[in-house]
């Protein structure tokens, strides 16, 4: 491998430049991925952190930073929903379950917590594509690649997610 | 396609909340290579590593075992080893050190149920030691439980002949146990143990285990690298690499810290200077659903302590670091 090659594969990136342009889009990933602010800046620390600590490992002849970078946040979502899942006692499920539909919660409350309220009702990839698309800002071409969707399923499943919510918004 | 109330959910970050991250991360040293996923070899290529195996843990049941690898190990460096899958087939989950090196194990002093008390001050005048306490949490977890567990003594008779018939179970047959083990008398004194347990938004999520350095007392004259050698066969080492381990060793000043097969990963970890082992499992919640679950063992400033938490890892490691 040529030396300037290697030198800039090795090379780190911008990291004050990087964290300013991405940090509000791991934050908005995680508001549209969970809906909750405490639990969007928590996971977006820990994203931050993991790829932080493990910055020695990105390689920009691989995958664009951001992509590496919501790689981690992925699996970070999916590490808090398995924890979730895991530490709701039994009887708070049961609340859970008991309580007000989507459509009820988000009838009295703000666009934001509306929005937040009525995408729970939506699948966990649903969700997860929409935080990627309005939450991240990526387009269907670059949620494709992260998720190993094609780029036409990508844009069917969106399109009626999309419309799902339509209608009950 | 009319898509703009989707958009209502975006946020800014806080400023402040971003200008302090900011500041963390620059602190944040970078992972080495030595924190990534530990090869077997690393165990053997250090010489300095030293093993006491004085106890098998359960990765099943975390805090059982956390408990017991306080009650069992002394103050050491910690290494963790892989344990073969036949091991877990013979012994079944609950890996016990005394089923493996003597059954005849006497409880001279028995520790009793933990019992929870009001304060930290409580337990430390209670235990009659200083209890540290993480300077670090992470964001909404605070200390929700302190508990105490009285000291234990434990007298171990070791059985050279159940030994022996593990080796043939497992088809090692190129090692005799020695005879003159059997009989022999071992004592295992632990001090009281307090337990720190903290809650992440009003659900458990970390637990931190402590004592003074538990005091092991073994007859003179006990061939510690040959008895070595034979535990870290069943452990499940080649025959080549337990021989030179088991002789290179300082076998008064390290435990072994069996990784069961259900173990996603194990780390060497480096807590403010002192060696410690990270293991991460998944274990069954009693809600019938699988968690993760991270166990850090390290000792520092005579005491030895065992972290087991639901957190993230490096949330677990940081907090780790910030005990004194």
């Amino acid at each position: 491998m040529p030396g300037r090659l290697a030198r800039w594969i090795a090379a780190e990136p911008d990291w004050d430049a990087v964290y300013a342009e991405q940090l509000p889009r791991v934050f908005n990933f995680f508001r549209y991925r969970f809906g909750d602010t405490a639990d969007a800046e928590d996971l977006t620390s820990r994203t931050f952190e993991k790829a932080w600590r493990a910055r020695h490992r990105y390689r920009r002849d691989l995958a664009a930073f951001s992509t590496w970078l919501f790689a981690i946040a992925r699996n970070v979502a999916i590490d808090h929903q398995r924890s979730a899942h895991a530490l709701v006692p039994l009887e708070q499920a049961a609340n859970v379950s008991a309580g007000a539909t989507p459509e009820d919660e988000a009838s009295n409350s703000s666009d934001a917590q509306r929005l937040a309220s009525l995408m729970t009702g939506l699948t966990d990839r649903d969700r997860e594509l929409l935080a990627l698309k309005y939450g991240a800002g990526m387009n269907n071409r670059a949620i494709a690649r992260a998720t190993g969707l094609s780029e036409s399923n990508v844009g069917t499943i969106l399109h009626r997610a999309i419309e799902a919510l339509r209608a009950r918004w | 396609m009319n898509d703009e109330f989707l958009y209502t959910l975006r946020e800014t970050p806080d400023a402040a909340y971003a200008e302090r991250l900011r500041g963390r991360l620059h602190q944040l040293p970078a992972e080495s290579t030595g924190l990534r996923r530990w090869p077997v070899r690393r165990v053997f290529a250090g010489g300095a590593v030293v093993v006491v195996v004085a106890a098998l843990f359960s990765l099943p049941s975390v805090r059982t075992s956390a408990q017991s690898f306080l009650a069992m190990f002394r103050e050491v460096n910690f290494v963790a080893i892989p344990v073969d899958s036949r091991l877990t087939g013979i012994t079944g989950q609950q890996l016990d050190l005394t089923r493996l090196l003597g059954e005849r194990v006497q409880v001279i002093q028995d520790p009793g149920t933990p019992v929870t008390v009001l304060s930290v001050d409580a337990a430390a005048q209670s235990a009659g030691f200083a209890v540290a306490q993480p300077s670090w949490l992470p964001e909404a977890t605070t200390l929700a439980q302190v508990q105490l567990q009285g000291p234990r003594v434990v007298r171990v008779t070791a059985d050279a002949d159940r030994l022996q018939e593990i080796l043939k179970t497992l088809g090692i047959r190129d090692l005799e146990v020695p005879q003159e083990i059997d009989g022999q008398v071992g004592f295992v004194r632990t001090s009281s143990v307090v337990r720190l347990a903290y809650e992440w938004r009003g659900n458990q999520a970390v637990s931190i285990y402590q004592t003074p350095t538990p005091n092991v007392s073994m007859p003179a004259g006990i061939d510690l690298p040959r008895l070595g050698e034979i535990v870290l066969r069943i452990l499940g080492l080649p025959r080549e690499e337990a021989r030179r381990f088991a002789n290179t060793i300082d076998w008064h000043s390290t435990v072994l810290v069996p990784v069961p097969p259900n173990a996603t990963s194990f780390r060497q970890v480096d807590i403010a200077g002192h060696q410690g082992v990270s293991i991460e499992t998944v274990v069954p919640s009693a809600a019938g659903t699988r968690r993760r679950s991270t166990l850090i063992f390290w000792s520092a400033n005579g005491r030895v302590f065992a972290m087991e938490g639901s957190l993230a890892p490096f949330e677990l490691l940081q907090m780790a670091k910030s005990i004194p």
